[in-house]
């Protein structure tokens, strides 16, 4: 299914901050982990997700650090900070308030309904 | 025919759009990885080695946009919030310096081509520093704080005598200030050997400590050791030794034989009696008439009846009020480094005493607050060893202008009040110094750190 793009873009840093809430990695396997878990949903393409990264580097949100990958390839690996950890929470928190309020809109009103 | 799309052409197409020419190759390198990434995983689903390069481009986005983004990200920082305090303590230096000296008759000969040099000097450090890449440190860094250390300790060699003049001037007596940064770069090159390597950084910020004390240098003991400490305890927290709790055990060790170093230097300054110290500052607050004395009790009139704004008032104890005044201008006139606040202090008032070290205060606010966001190690441990040695030196200017400190005196003089008191050299490893810090402030964005956790600015892509 494709997906109107600022329903995806205004979630982005949302969603890059969760994938490295367990563990770090670096940005092809962040794009891969990210089809993955979405069922195929989202493609960030990666010239949107690195000045991302970079942009949340430059925040605090995240650091970098050259690894190691497969075969011994170096890579720029992202870690979330603690700064990036209470971003993550602040995020989801306003996330779901936001989609619980839009889940409610969209079923008519028929939660809210007086019995 | 169209253009063939390639990782090269991509990358040089990103790099066209990023106008700080030191951050493009960290970028192109990055992106450089991923789209090489991308090609060979479209080259396992049977695509030949150009479509796989082709849609690995594709893949990536346009490359103005991907640019333009990056460019609005990676920007020098501005340095501004230094830079201006550096050139307003300046003004006031040389402001006090020509105050001091005007209608003297020498004045254009000898102290114009003396000062006009010393700010060429100490601003040429600092713009040579700015410019360089501090992570060059870090490639050795334990030659470097050696070097470093054996500058200090070379001091004698520094002594220059000055054609005309029959006094030497040593050019070497303010060195010290650069031992937290040989410090820090001990800590940045033993910090991967976990316990052991912090066991030896504890043992190489003390061993200048004994021949300091025998050649008698007690001045600047005290404020490297204190950064030394500081410097320890923020690595430890930082966990860059490991985790371990015995590092914070020998930390508070260090610290412990720091103050045993400081009070041994204190026992041989009083020549095996440190309670003659104590003495010195009850005859001190007795008023007995021998000059120390007698100056020590105008510098706690002066700071009694210092007024808000404009020249302290005259103590009752006083009479003669041109007497008083001219005082004032004497103590104006020939303040140099270890007096210059206290001046100020005496014939501007409180405003002026605050106004003076307004420069200074932006400064290390601006600075501390920077530092703290630094991500590199190597970075960070610099840029914390500078502040710290800053802090220290107007810390302690302060203090000993508040409280005279009497007997204690002589543990601090002559230590300058940093970019403001009176002595070039001190001005010229300070503004180098500064340079450091500028430099590692300006390079924040585009530092790396390998594997292994050294620091490094990509020169290239490959």
């Amino acid at each position: 299914m494709e997906l109107e793009k600022s329903l995806v873009s205004g979630s982005m840093a949302l969603l890059v901050l969760k994938l490295l809430e367990d563990g770090d990695k670096y940005g092809y396997q962040m794009i891969e982990e990210l089809k993955r878990r979405s069922d195929d949903t989202f493609h960030l393409k990666a010239g949107t997700l690195y000045p991302l990264l970079h942009s949340l580097e430059e925040k605090g949100l995240v650091t970098a650090y050259e690894g190691e990958a497969a075969a011994g390839k170096p890579r720029r690996y992202y870690h979330l900070t603690k700064e990036g950890g209470a971003a993550l929470r602040e995020k989801e928190a306003s996330w779901n308030a936001y989609a619980h309020a839009v889940g409610r809109v969209l079923k008519g009103g028929a939660c809210c309904a007086r019995a | 025919m169209p253009e063939r799309k390639t990782i090269q052409a991509y990358l040089t197409a990103v790099e066209e759009q990023i106008r700080w020419k030191r951050a493009r190759p960290m970028v192109a390198l990055e992106l450089k990885r991923h789209l090489e990434d991308q090609r060979d995983a479209f080259a396992e689903e049977e695509n030949s080695p150009e479509e796989a390069e082709r849609l690995a481009v594709e893949e990536m986005g346009d490359p103005v946009t991907v640019g333009t983004e990056l460019d609005r990200i990676h920007r020098p920082r501005s340095a501004w919030g230094i830079f201006v305090p550096v050139m307003l303590s300046l003004a006031v230096w040389l402001g006090f310096r020509v105050y001091q000296h005007w209608g003297v008759s020498y004045l254009a000969d000898y102290y114009a081509p003396r000062w006009g040099g010393t700010i060429v000097l100490a601003l040429g450090a600092m713009v040579l520093l700015y410019f360089l890449d501090y992570t060059l440190f870090g490639k050795r860094p334990l030659l470097a704080a050696g070097l470093v250390t054996a500058a200090v300790f070379g001091r004698p060699l520094l002594e220059v005598t000055l054609p005309s003049f029959s006094y030497t001037h040593s050019l070497g007596d303010y060195l010290p200030l650069l031992l937290p940064f040989a410090m820090a770069l001990a800590i940045y090159a033993l910090r991967e050997k976990g316990t052991r390597g912090l066991a030896a950084c504890c043992v190489l910020g003390l061993a200048p400590t004994l021949p300091w004390i025998a050649l008698g240098w007690m001045q600047m003991l005290w404020p490297t050791l204190l950064c030394n400490t500081a410097l320890l305890m923020l690595a430890v927290k930082s966990g860059w030794f490991g985790g371990q709790k015995r590092n914070w055990l020998l930390v508070a060790g260090y610290a412990l034989a720091a103050l045993g170093a400081i009070l041994l230097a204190l026992t041989v300054l009083t020549g095996g009696a440190p309670h003659s110290l104590i003495d010195a500052v009850w005859r001190a607050q007795g008023g007995k008439d021998d000059y120390a004395v007698y100056s020590k009790r105008f510098v706690r009139e002066l700071l009694s009846n210092a007024r808000l704004v404009g020249a302290a008032d005259m103590p009752k104890e006083w009479e003669n009020p041109a007497q008083w005044q001219e005082s004032l201008h004497w103590i104006l006139d020939f303040a140099h480094y270890d007096d210059m606040l206290f001046a100020v202090l005496a014939n501007f008032g409180w405003l002026g005493f605050l106004a003076v070290q307004a420069p200074m205060a932006v400064l290390l606010a601006v600075g501390w607050r920077t530092c703290r966001r630094q991500t590199a190690v190597l970075g960070r441990l610099l840029a914390s060893a500078v502040l710290l040695t800053l802090t220290w030196q107007a810390a302690a200017y302060v203090v000993q202008t508040m409280t005279g400190l009497l007997g204690w005196k002589a543990l601090l003089t002559p230590f300058p009040y940093p970019l403001l008191s009176d002595g070039g050299t001190a001005l010229v490893v300070d503004c180098a110094l500064l340079g450091i810090l500028l430099s590692v402030f300006h390079s924040s964005s585009i530092v790396r750190e390998d594997s292994r956790g050294r620091a490094f600015i990509p020169r290239k892509t490959a």
